[in-house]
């Protein structure tokens, strides 16, 4: 017959809590989860439209999708989602970089003319009619850390458009919108999300 | 008053370990079953953007070399499948309609088939200028539900349609596949 401990509280000799509880709820340690659970999951999601000029070959933030999370566990991963809805000036090429901090994630691949490196998400947009359509940023990747429970991690992403001839990008619509008289009409939302696996 | 047990090891009746600790950090064992809806393994593979990709035409389907082997811990939890995939296709001047194809393929690894597909067409594209070269977007997920504790395969697969002048350069873009497996 399997027996019964009734307690409210469960350390270990370190005194570190594993478990706790008030009575009527309970919480198990976050650091106590074996490698491959999710432990975490943060979300940033904006519908701001905000225009960003031609790059010309650099790259430049999209300050809205900055995300940032503070880790549970220690030498966790980090799946990242990327859902970013977008407008381009026709004929374009817009890619895409990924940081964490100031270091730049192995995301994409690696053409070195122009440096731009990165996702290229869109390739050659149509270029007659390529203006009034709204496109995806659909990514994923898998980010191992080495930092500690408690360390705060922000994610950050950066575009650029093609070559030496500017292309301006707005977010969560199509880059020309008020051609046809509904302006704002056709605005959706762009979502990062951030989950935290156990290491 | 509170109270509190201090302890190294639980262990139960069964002598199974459900949690142990060296007194400076505890674990509890993978074992354990966790409440439904709790992810409790997750597996990712993906392969990077190719700027030198060809435009190729393949009326059967050809693997993009996303795919995933991944053993269920628990009979009836369910794996959530996510896709993002980025070929880039063309939308040719005759027939003028671009036509690619993009499928989740697999289940149980001994028998394996046809789980989602989606069709990527527009009409008349191409005819209304020069051949437009399209960079799509394939993300779309999908819940699979496991019946016994057994290994699983899951693989992305494309094609084109059956005219010559439609074709995709499969590897343009890049992709991701991710699996969770969460409790039942």
């Amino acid at each position: 017959m399997g027996s019964t401990l009734t307690v409210d509280n469960i350390k270990d000799s370190g005194d570190n809590t594993l478990v706790s509880s008030t009575g009527s709820g309970h919480t198990i340690a976050s650091g106590a989860f074996p490698a491959g659970i999710m432990i975490q999951v943060v979300q940033n999601n904006f519908a701001d439209n905000t225009s960003y000029p031609g790059s010309t070959n650099t790259f430049i933030e999209v300050t809205e999708a900055s995300t940032a999370i503070t880790l549970n566990g220690t030498n966790s991963k980090i799946l990242m989602t990327y859902n970013i809805a977008f407008g381009s000036a026709g004929d374009n090429m817009p890619s895409w970089q990924i940081y964490e901090g100031s270091t730049q994630l192995p995301v994409g691949n690696s053409i070195t003319s122009y440096n731009r490196k990165g996702v290229g998400a869109s390739g050659n947009l149509h270029y007659s009619t390529g203006q009034y359509n709204v496109y995806g940023f659909n990514y994923q990747y898998l980010h191992t850390t080495s930092s500690s429970s408690g360390t705060t991690l922000t994610f950050k992403l950066y575009l650029s458009s093609r070559g030496s001839d500017a292309k301006e990008i707005r977010l969560n619509g199509p880059q020309l919108w008020t051609g046809w008289g509904d302006a704002n009409l056709h605005t959706t939302r762009s979502s990062v999300t951030l989950m935290e696996i156990a290491g | 008053m509170a109270s509190i047990l201090k302890v190294d090891k639980i262990v139960d009746s069964g002598s199974n370990v459900l949690a142990t600790s060296s007194g400076s950090g505890h674990t509890i064992a993978s074992g354990v079953t966790f409440p439904a809806g709790s992810v409790i393994q997750l597996a990712f593979d993906s392969f990077v953007p190719n700027s030198s990709a060809s435009f190729v035409n393949n009326s059967s389907y050809q693997d993009t070399g996303l795919e995933i082997a991944i053993t269920n811990k628990t009979a009836g939890n369910y794996f959530l499948i996510r896709i993002d995939y980025r070929p880039k296709v063309i939308a040719p001047t005759s027939p003028g309609d671009p036509l690619h194809y993009t499928r989740l393929y697999g289940g149980l690894t001994a028998s394996q088939s046809q789980l989602w597909e989606l069709e990527w067409r527009s009409d008349n594209l191409g005819k209304l200028g020069d051949s437009v070269y399209w960079a799509t977007t394939n993300s779309f997920s999908y819940k699979f539900t496991t019946s016994s504790v057994a290994s699983h395969t899951f693989k992305v697969q494309w094609k084109t349609g059956t005219d010559g002048n439609q074709k995709t350069a499969f590897d343009y873009g890049g992709g991701e596949l991710t699996i969770m497996e969460i409790a039942g």
